[in-house]
């Protein structure tokens, strides 16, 4: 039962070793064109997916042998002999295992990451780029002044916020606008972004 | 969307009035009622100096949808030019007018009409359009340059322009 664990544990452990591997091969696509990029980057959101189902289904079965070995301990059942037999109890236990906590969270969060480098971290580049950067002042799908910026970390690109808004529709992820761009923007992950005064060329 | 593509329009204009690159014209077309049709544009592309394309001023159509700018316009020479990236009709085929290659919501008429002048003397024989001025220029360049100068004389600036003031 120990080899058991320890096999079990030690495979949780590699798929999120492997879903780490997918991000930074995600990261090392930013070179590509924008289509190609997002073949990438859909390619490993399903690759996570399937890490993560994994990971689920092998936490599953740890818990349902735990809990067989222990209920037959504690009540000193006879194991039962034919195959069928011993299926039918594991249904048994493995319909129990619905509810388990996954660690949904850790993949989530890798996916965050995939999808649209994470604001938190992107922040102290992209202020360092910014600072070098001289924004024209009109907003650049519609041509007019820009009233309310807002950033893309990722590309640091500023838009109205009512015009990307616009813009999207329904979409929730779109192409930056800008000439030279590959950036596929979530428009969730736009930020105000009221340094764009401070930045912008020949202020009036 | 075509409040976004209408009001784009209207601060080409805009802008396209207040500062435009020597010897180009851009603009929008009269209605009969005298209103703007802000989505159907002539514009004219002047030659380059110091090319065979020098003197003429070619004349081209921007035909905008109601989702620009998510798609570009379609840009049409009227009359069709020979030059091998322009197809039979007059449509000019470039990566930049190409939703699915090159063309970005941000780039402006003046780019777009810059770009297409760039063309004229950098023809892209991997993306032919129109089979005659593909052949002459892969097979006799000197004809080609010949063909060319007498468009550029055809089309000379002076005419054109006044034909386009009418």
């Amino acid at each position: 039962m120990e080899e058991f664990t320890i096999g079990m544990t030690a495979l949780r452990k590699n798929l999120k070793r492997s879903a780490e591997c997918v991000q930074s091969i995600h990261k090392s696509s930013q070179s590509l064109k924008a289509d190609e990029m997002e073949e990438v980057r859909q390619i490993c959101l399903d690759n996570i997916k399937g890490f993560e189902e994994l990971d689920t289904e092998t936490l599953k079965t740890m818990k349902t042998y735990e809990e067989l070995l222990s209920e037959y301990r504690e009540k000193d059942l006879d194991f039962p002999e034919t195959d069928k037999e011993i299926d039918k109890v594991i249904a048994k236990f493995a319909k129990k295992q619905n509810k388990v906590v996954t660690d949904e969270e850790y993949f989530n969060e890798v996916r965050d990451m995939i999808e649209g480098t994470k604001a938190s971290e992107s922040l102290e580049d992209s202020q360092i780029e910014v600072q070098q950067v001289q924004h024209s002042r009109k907003d650049p799908i519609s041509k007019k002044d820009i009233v309310n910026p807002v950033i893309y970390q990722p590309c640091g690109h500023v838009y109205d916020r009512d015009s990307i808004r616009e813009f999207a529709g329904k979409k929730r992820n779109i192409k930056c606008a800008m000439q030279g761009c590959s950036e596929m923007i979530i428009l969730s992950k736009l930020v105000d972004y009221p340094d764009f005064w401070n930045n912008v060329k020949d202020p009036k | 969307m075509s409040g976004i593509a209408a009001g784009r329009l209207a601060e080409e204009r805009k802008h396209w009035r207040k500062d435009h690159p020597f010897g180009f014209i851009a603009k929008p077309v009269k209605n009969a009622d005298g209103t703007l049709n802000l989505f159907n544009w002539e514009c004219a592309i002047p030659g380059r100096k110091d090319t065979i394309w020098e003197g003429g001023l070619y004349r081209i159509r921007m035909l905008f949808k109601d989702d620009f700018p998510s798609t570009p316009p379609k840009c049409k020479f009227e009359p069709p030019l020979f030059h091998p990236n322009v197809y039979p009709s007059g449509t000019v085929c470039l990566s930049l007018l190409d939703e699915n290659k090159d063309w970005k919501p941000s780039i402006s008429i003046k780019q777009l009409l810059i770009g297409i002048q760039d063309l004229l003397n950098n023809p892209n024989i991997e993306d032919p359009a129109q089979a005659e001025a593909y052949q002459i220029y892969c097979q006799n360049r000197a004809e080609y340059e010949k063909r060319v100068k007498k468009e550029a004389a055809k089309y000379s600036a002076e005419i054109v322009q006044k034909q386009m003031l009418e």
